[in-house]
Parts: C-alpha cells; structure tokens; sequence
C-alpha cells in the first residue's frame, strides 16, 4: 500500500501545494489533504492552540488534528527563509515544534528550507526528506530504493508545476484555487466542482465588472473561504473583480521594494507590501482592501505601511479588515457594500 | 545637535554616557509615564507590540524637550523589533515632525551598514575617543548590571519594606554622575557598600523565581510594572540570565565565552524548540529548562502582547512545564495592563510556590529526578 502523506489545508499550503504534491506523488506516495475549514474543525484548532496566536496558525491546529489519523506521516516543513537575505514569519520557524504538543500524532516530515544557506539549500533539504521517505518505506513496503535519478526528476518536475502556476495567477490573472483547478483539470483528473465555484449569481457575473479592487493579504487568509468569509465570492457577486498579491509579478514587486530605505526582511509580507505600492503606483484599481489576521505580527507593520502610502497618495481608498475567529460574515459584506459603494459614489461625483 | 534615544530600564544611563562622551548634546527621554504611553498608543499601530508603542511614546516626549536626532537600534528579524525604526520615521514624519533618525543595523545583517551607522553616531571623533566612549559605556553597563544582580539577592530578605529599593536609587544616582572610568570604580564600589548597608535578616524561606522572556519587557521597569521590586517585596529572589551586558556580548562582541552558554541554552531548549524563531524565543525555553535544573521554584514568563517570538515559545512552555513539573507564569503585558491584576496573579503565584515547597500540595510536588534529565 502506498504510504500516505498528510498536508493540513492551512498557511503555507496556499503557496507550495502544487510543488508538493507533484514530488511526493512522483516519488509515490500518496498525497492525503485535510478537508476545507469548518466550524467545528476551526473550534477544535482554537480549543488546541495556545491563546494569542494567530487565526491562520489556530486553524492549522484543526487541520492537523483532521488529518492526523487517517496519514501514515504528517508533512510540516519548517520554512526558515526562502530568500536571499529574509525570514519568514516566526510561527513558520517554529511550526513543527508548536504542532509537537498535540498528542498522537504520525510522525512529521519536518523539511528544513533555509535559502540562507545557499541558494541551492532548500532543493537540497527536499532531497534529504525523499531519500528518508524511500529509505524508510524500504523496510516497510517492496519498493526498491532508486536513488539520485529518480528524486532530481520529481524535484525538477515539483519545480516546474509550481513555476506553472505562479505563471497561471500571474500572467493570466487566476487566483489560486483556479490555478490549482486549472492544472489538475490539465492532469485529465477532473474533480467535480463546487457549485460555489462554478459561477456567482449571473445577474451581476454577466455585466461588466463594475470596479477593480485590489485585494492583498496572505493567500491563506484570502483564499480560505470559511477563514475569509468567502471574500472572494462576496466581491464577484458584488461585481467586483478582484487582483490578488499572486497576480503581481515577483520583479515588480522587487522593483517596489528596492525604494524603500529597508527592504522588509518577510519574504511572504514583502510580497504583500510590493503588490500594495504597485496596486497605489499604477493606479489599476478602484480601492484596496488588505485583509489581515488579528495578532498577525508582520501584519501589523506592513499593513501601517500601506495605509500611510495610500494617505499620502490619497485617491485610492483603501480598507482593512481585520479577522480572528470571531467575525461574522454579515460584518464582512455590510463593510464590503459600503466600501464599494463609497467607490462609486465617489465616481459618479 | 540633540540626540535622544528610547529608554531601557536602568541602561539608559549608559546610553546616555555613551552619546555624551561622543561629544553630543543628550536629551534623554522623561521616565515613561502614563503620559507617555497614551501618546505612544494614539500614534502607533493598533497591533503593534507593547515596546514599539512605549518607543513611540519616548520620542515625542524628547521631541518635545527640543531634540533632533533620534538613534535606534536596526536588526535582521525575523522579530518586528528590526523594522520597528523604519515605521517609526514614517509616524514621526506623517506628525509633522522635523528630525534625524540614525539606526544602528546590527552587525548581524551587513558589517557596511553597521560601520554607517557607527560613522554618522561618532561625528568624526578620533578612534581613541571612540574607544574612550565604548569603555566607559561599557563599564556602566557592567556596574549597573552588578549593583542590579545584588538588588535582586538583597531584596527579598530586607528588614523593611522598600529599604532595597530607596538604596538602588541612590546607588544608580552615583554611577550615573561618573563621568571617568576610576570615578565608575569607585561609584561601582560605592553602590555596593550602599546596597549592602540595607538591614537584612537571614531566612531560609526565600523562594527562587527565573525570570525568562523577551528583552525588553524583562529589562524595563516601566513595562513590567516593576515585576523584580514586587517580587523581591514579596519575598522572592529573581534569577535571570537576561542581562544588557550579556546581550551586548551576544549581539555585538560575540565572544567565545557567551557563544559558549549560548549553546548550552540552545541545548536545554532542543527537545522543545529546535531552531532559532526570532527574538528571544528559543532562549526563553531553555532558559527555562535551565531555571528548572538550577533548583528554582518557578518560572515566570514576560512577554509583550502577541510578540511572535515568544508566542511561539510560549506553545512549547505548556509541554516544558508539564515535563520537568515546574510552574511557570506567562505574562502577557501591553497598555492595558494593569498593576493590581498583576499583583494579584502573582501574589498567587507566589502562594503555590510557597506551598508547593512547604509540600503541601500532592500534584505538583517538586520532582528532582526529571528535572535532571
């Protein structure tokens, strides 16, 4: 039997999957995801995590605990920096150690990708875990070990299906459920879609959008609907299309940053902030709406950032939302309405 | 030129003997008040962590006393702390503000951009000066850090209540007006003798409490709501390892000597925490672990509200305590804290210790034999 490999539905998720599970499914194994947020998922990861930390943290607690026994091995990469010179987030350095405290669990795949070592460091750390992987699963099963070829192959093949979908959200303006969709629709594996996702109300899908909105925000907090309220949806329904960080290209997000005094030292923050500026630079979009996480400490700063940009600025309006376990999603879509109506009368006057 | 900077505990004092022996004008910031971090908190970012805000706070107040250079410290993250300068001079400007910010990088993230901003701090003083300055600042800071540790031995067993605290005060007082480095070896003696000449009795029931958490809220005062006076009063000796003189030697000298202990914290926290996550935190644990070896009764935790680093720590401290039986109080501490809910969460805090010594409780008896593993 194949052994099979847990990835909670959560955090960085909404960035690597693709890369993921093309290498764990190329080395062959199989590749088990949690189930989307829930309730009474996100209610057993706040019960679990310890108070003060984030919602995107709390609800990676549930999906660990959805999938920790139905997987032979739970994969929680600690990602320390995939950047030359930057960190990620400090709940991402110590993930594997926080997700230790629950009992029962698999065992973790704990993938160390530290760019700071070396540009070729994180491949490198990738390559040590499937080696592990087939060595172990040696004993256990028939398979027999093949080494170097065989793990470079999924690794340049991990590679390439991630760069194709970055390519997917950026040059053809996909967000990340639709890119995934795109390339899994490509795989011939097609799943069956969601209702949701198939089309909002056709009455307003039909016209023209009637503004742009630039919507910034980390992709797990954007692109889980029960986490975001479903945003996304919300805003097609109310006519609105929507830009997301992902759709901005890493250079002009570079060429952004490069004109601050300090460049952020958060690769996934920076990534955020740059889209901000071009969003307010290239003044594409009707408003931006940058949803952040209570007691997400990067946040904070980078989203003072913005709003100081967009007062100095002062023709783009801009909100944000603020989320934790607690929000309702009436509170998001009167605030949603308002803002894009304020856009409209601002407008037609 | 008058240069200001924000307040840290008693190691403003050096700050400040550093910048005046550069042959700069200091103003130092007024002593943090309530006044203070209601402006902080009005200017600052609503989630922002607890220091920034007190920073912010620091500032306007100097401004306001006629500075135009403020110095802060840069870093390499991933703690907020390294960008903190950066967003500051973005609220300072947007005020209205017309000012200098200088900020030191830390070596740690490019030696070209620390040698900067060291040049922009020495206004072209020769290197002798500059070494002068250094050795004087230096050896304040390793004064105050003495006179500090014996505070802590000294406190919890004076005969009357606040004695300690009134002789701290005058002792800082003489080693803030050296001014050469004899004048501070004398002033340091004389600090001593001060803090000795407090009337003590011997008891043999002074609890031991380690004292872990993020720099800042361990080592200001003012963010802490003064926890080593209110613990000392109550009849607890505080332990830290956090000093500024050890962070210096961490952060800036980098001797073999600190690398060393570094190394023995990162191997108490191993089991727990496995790699480095920003700030304190994996000092914080094994810090913890360490406490725990040592024999101390209890552990108590500081951090400001949602500070990442520590959040993280504090997620393994529940699995810390639970191994080696040790209880540990984490704090959490912003601008709405309050002094009486922290007396009361340590007075009962203190209370378990002191039970839990006398024996009297059967769940959380002392168990030597784990804390030695």
């Amino acid at each position: 039997m194949l052994a099979r490999i847990g990835v909670p539905r959560a955090l960085l998720y909404y960035k690597y999957y693709p890369w993921w599970k093309s290498f764990f499914e190329e080395l062959g194994f199989q590749v088990v995801v949690s189930c989307p947020t829930n309730k009474a998922l996100l209610v057993a990861g706040v019960a679990a995590a310890s108070d003060e930390t984030c919602l995107p943290v709390k609800a990676f607690y549930g999906h660990v605990l959805d999938l920790k026994d139905r997987v032979d091995y739970l994969f929680i990469p600690r990602m320390i920096s995939v950047e030359k010179k930057t960190y990620t987030c400090p709940k991402f350095l110590g993930l594997p150690d926080i997700i230790r405290g629950i009992d029962g669990l698999p065992p973790i795949i704990e993938t160390q990708v530290n760019r700071r070592e070396g540009c070729l460091a994180p491949l490198r750390a990738y390559y040590r875990t499937g080696e592990e992987l087939l060595e172990q699963e040696e004993y256990s099963g028939e398979r027999v070990r093949e080494s170097f070829g065989r793990l470079w192959r999924a690794l340049w093949k991990a590679e390439r299906r991630l760069r194709h979908c970055q390519k997917l959200m950026t040059s053809r303006g996909m967000t990340f459920p639709q890119a995934l969709q795109q390339l899994e629709n490509r795989d011939g594996k097609k799943r069956e879609t969601s209702g949701k996702e198939e089309g909002p109300k056709q009455k307003n899908g039909s016209t023209k959008a009637r503004c742009r909105i630039g919507l910034i925000g980390h992709g797990y907090n954007i692109y889980d609907s029960y986490v975001s309220k479903d945003i996304l949806h919300c805003l097609e329904v109310m006519g609105a299309s929507v830009w997301t960080a992902d759709m901005v290209s890493p250079r002009a997000i570079h060429r952004q940053m490069a004109r601050l005094p300090k460049d952020p030292f958060w690769s996934y923050e920076r990534e955020v902030l740059g889209a901000a500026f071009y969003f307010l630079e290239r003044e594409e979009v009707d408003g931006i709406i940058q949803i952040v996480s209570l007691a997400c400490g990067p946040d904070s700063m980078i989203a003072e950032m913005v709003y100081r940009q967009a007062r100095r600025k002062g023709d783009i309006p801009y909100m944000l939302l603020t989320i934790d376990e607690h929000s309702s999603e009436v509170g998001v879509v009167t605030r949603l309405e308002a803002f894009l109506d304020m856009i409209h009368r601002g407008r037609k006057g | 030129m008058k240069v200001s900077f924000p307040r840290l505990g008693s190691a403003t004092l050096a700050i400040k003997t550093l910048f005046e022996s550069l042959g700069w004008e200091v103003v130092p910031p007024p002593p943090s008040s309530k006044r203070t971090l209601t402006l902080g908190t009005r200017y600052s970012p609503e989630f922002i962590c607890f220091p920034f805000k007190v920073n912010v706070g620091n500032y306007l107040e100097a401004l306001e006393k006629g500075a135009d250079t403020i110095v802060m410290l840069g870093g390499c993250g991933p703690c907020r702390f390294g960008y903190y300068a950066q967003i500051q001079r973005l609220i300072l400007q947007d005020l209205g503000y017309q000012f200098n910010m200088i900020v030191l990088e830390l070596p740690q993230r490019s030696w070209r951009e620390f040698l900067g901003g060291i040049r922009k701090l020495t206004r072209g003083n020769s290197l002798k000066e500059i070494r002068r300055a250094i050795q004087l600042t230096w050896a304040k800071i390793l004064a105050i850090d003495e006179v500090e540790e014996k505070v802590r031995q000294v406190r919890p067993r004076e005969l009357t209540k606040g004695a300690t605290t009134r002789a701290y005060g005058k002792a800082l007082g003489l080693i803030d007006r050296a001014k050469d480095p004899e004048a501070i070896e004398t002033a340091q003696k004389a600090a001593l003798q001060e803090i000795g000449r407090v009337p003590t009795r011997s008891r043999n029931d002074v609890l031991r409490v380690g004292l872990v958490g993020e720099f800042y809220t361990v080592l200001e005062p003012f963010a802490n709501q003064d926890i080593e006076r209110l613990l000392g009063e109550m009849g607890v000796e505080v332990v830290r390892f956090l000093t500024v003189s050890e962070w210096v030697r961490n952060n800036l000298v980098r001797s073999s000597e600190s690398k060393k202990r570094r190394e023995e914290i990162h191997q108490a926290a191993y089991p727990y925490i496995r790699n480095f996550v920003g700030g304190h935190g994996r000092e914080s644990v094994g810090e913890t672990v360490l406490h725990a070896r040592s024999g101390c009764d209890g552990v108590i935790h500081l951090l400001p509200f949602a500070c990442m680093p520590e959040i993280t720590a504090r997620s393994v401290l529940s699995r810390v305590s639970r191994d080696l039986v040790l209880p540990i109080l984490s704090l959490s501490l912003d601008e709405q804290t309050g002094k009486a809910g922290i007396i009361t969460r340590l007075e009962a805090f203190v209370d378990l210790l002191a039970r839990r010594r006398r024996g009297g409780s059967s769940v959380l008896r002392p168990a030597r034999a784990e804390i030695s593993r």
